[in-house]
């Protein structure tokens, strides 16, 4: 039989799955990831859903199943969603808020700044954007559209 | 999930209820904002109230999963499988839409009633009802401001806006005591330390905080008690064909998986 991964190592895998929405942001740098506990070859992962109702979450917990059953030495993967404590956007991490960035979408914050141009000069047009957890904004300097992630 | 753990069989009925109460009202109004997707007046605002009926949608579906420890069956069954007599939303959030002053007004007021009831949640001694009123609340407050900026900008925008607005607020009137009023197995639920108050207890206080967004632009809010009783299972004919709607796809085949 071979050796059980470490919780560091489930961390470690965990970081390839990804915001299916946001491909470039891991559900690790997301803050999902709640808490990890490795015992006698079974893994329990704690995950807390974002916005009420994402329908990314389902997509999220299957992806973690199937990423962390893959690992050698596991025998068992159980996945929870918990609703305590609740997540909020400060739980997304200094590289994940770069990696939206990089995405196009500017991280959670007031005033955003333009994901293009870096400009403090932008308005929220409107909260509501494209998906429960945008709001679009636009740019004065570089004049572009785009959105940013709503601070919950 | 342990809801409800370790409570006697009525106990477990009374918060049933009270939990439908609560659910109901996010999904009624839920499916009322959702019709204004392609019809509002500005485009943002299609998109506005699409993504507010997502928000109390989801609400209510985080509400109804909390019955699931109480031996409720699946949200979709008790969505889509109940008759409107078994409803417990207010009859205030069941009626069409009407215009626009009356659809962004009702959606300000029931948030208010929302802020109440939530901020009740926050100090339950159910650690789940503590969650999940922490959550929707993040999410309400942007309604609120949505709610605040638009009634500012028909409030200013003259007499046929003003009036408009007077007239939604008092409609709106007639049926707000149906959110708060009281109900027989309220008591329970503080007895037994799930609630600090009575959610009867709220209505003055939603009374003023209603009189204080308002009163700057001169409109007055008086409710009576003569409300309708949704909480108790009367409803509009609008309610059985809201839930004709909704459940359309679902009746056709209640035992598909999707």
């Amino acid at each position: 039989m071979k050796a059980m991964p470490s919780e560091a190592e489930v961390r470690a895998a965990l970081q390839s799955v990804r915001d299916p929405e946001i491909p470039v942001l891991s559900i690790v740098d997301l803050g999902v990831v709640e808490s990890v506990a490795v015992a006698d070859g079974r893994v329990k992962i704690v995950l807390l859903p974002t916005f009420s109702g994402c329908p990314a979450l389902g997509f999220m917990a299957d992806a973690v199943r199937h990423k962390v059953q893959a690992l050698d030495g596991v025998t068992d993967v159980d996945v929870a969603i918990q609703l305590d404590p609740v997540w909020s956007t400060r739980r997304i991490t200094p590289s994940g808020r770069l990696a939206l960035q990089s995405f196009g979408i500017a991280p959670p914050g007031e005033p955003p700044a333009c994901p293009y141009c870096g400009s403090h000069e932008t308005q929220v047009a409107s909260v509501f954007g494209p998906t429960r957890c945008r709001s679009v904004c636009y740019c004065q300097s570089c004049h572009n559209p785009f959105e940013q992630m709503k601070t919950l | 999930m342990e809801f409800g753990r370790g409570l006697d069989e009525n106990l477990r009925a009374v918060l049933r209820e009270f939990v439908l109460t609560l659910a109901d009202d996010e999904l009624v109004l839920g499916h009322r904002d959702s019709e204004w997707c392609a019809f509002a007046p500005l485009i943002e605002e299609d998109v506005a109230f699409a993504s507010i009926a997502q928000d109390e949608i989801a609400h209510a579906a985080l509400l109804y999963g909390l019955l699931e420890g109480l031996g409720g069956g699946g949200p979709d069954a008790i969505v889509f499988g109940r008759p409107p007599e078994a409803m417990r939303n207010a009859v205030l959030l069941e009626r069409p839409n009407g215009d626009w002053a009356y659809s962004v007004m009702r959606h300000f007021v029931y948030d208010i009633a929302d802020d109440l009831r939530t901020g009740l949640l926050l100090r339950s001694g159910e650690t789940l009802f503590r969650s999940v009123a922490d959550r929707m609340r993040r999410e309400e407050r942007y309604h609120l401001d949505h709610g605040r900026t638009w009634l500012r900008a028909l409030a200013l925008g003259g007499p046929e806006a003003v009036q408009r607005l007077q007239h939604a607020l008092d409609r709106i009137a007639a049926d707000a005591f149906d959110l708060f009023r009281p109900l027989a197995w309220e008591g329970a639920l503080v007895r037994a330390g799930i609630l600090p108050e009575a959610p009867s207890r709220l209505w003055e206080r939603f009374i003023v905080r209603v009189r204080a967004e308002l009163s700057p632009y001169g409109m007055a809010f008086t409710p009576g008690v003569q409300a309708p009783r949704g909480r108790t299972g009367e409803h509009l004919r609008d309610l059985a064909d809201l839930l004709q709607t909704m459940g359309e796809v679902w009746r056709s085949d209640p035992k598909a998986v999707w």
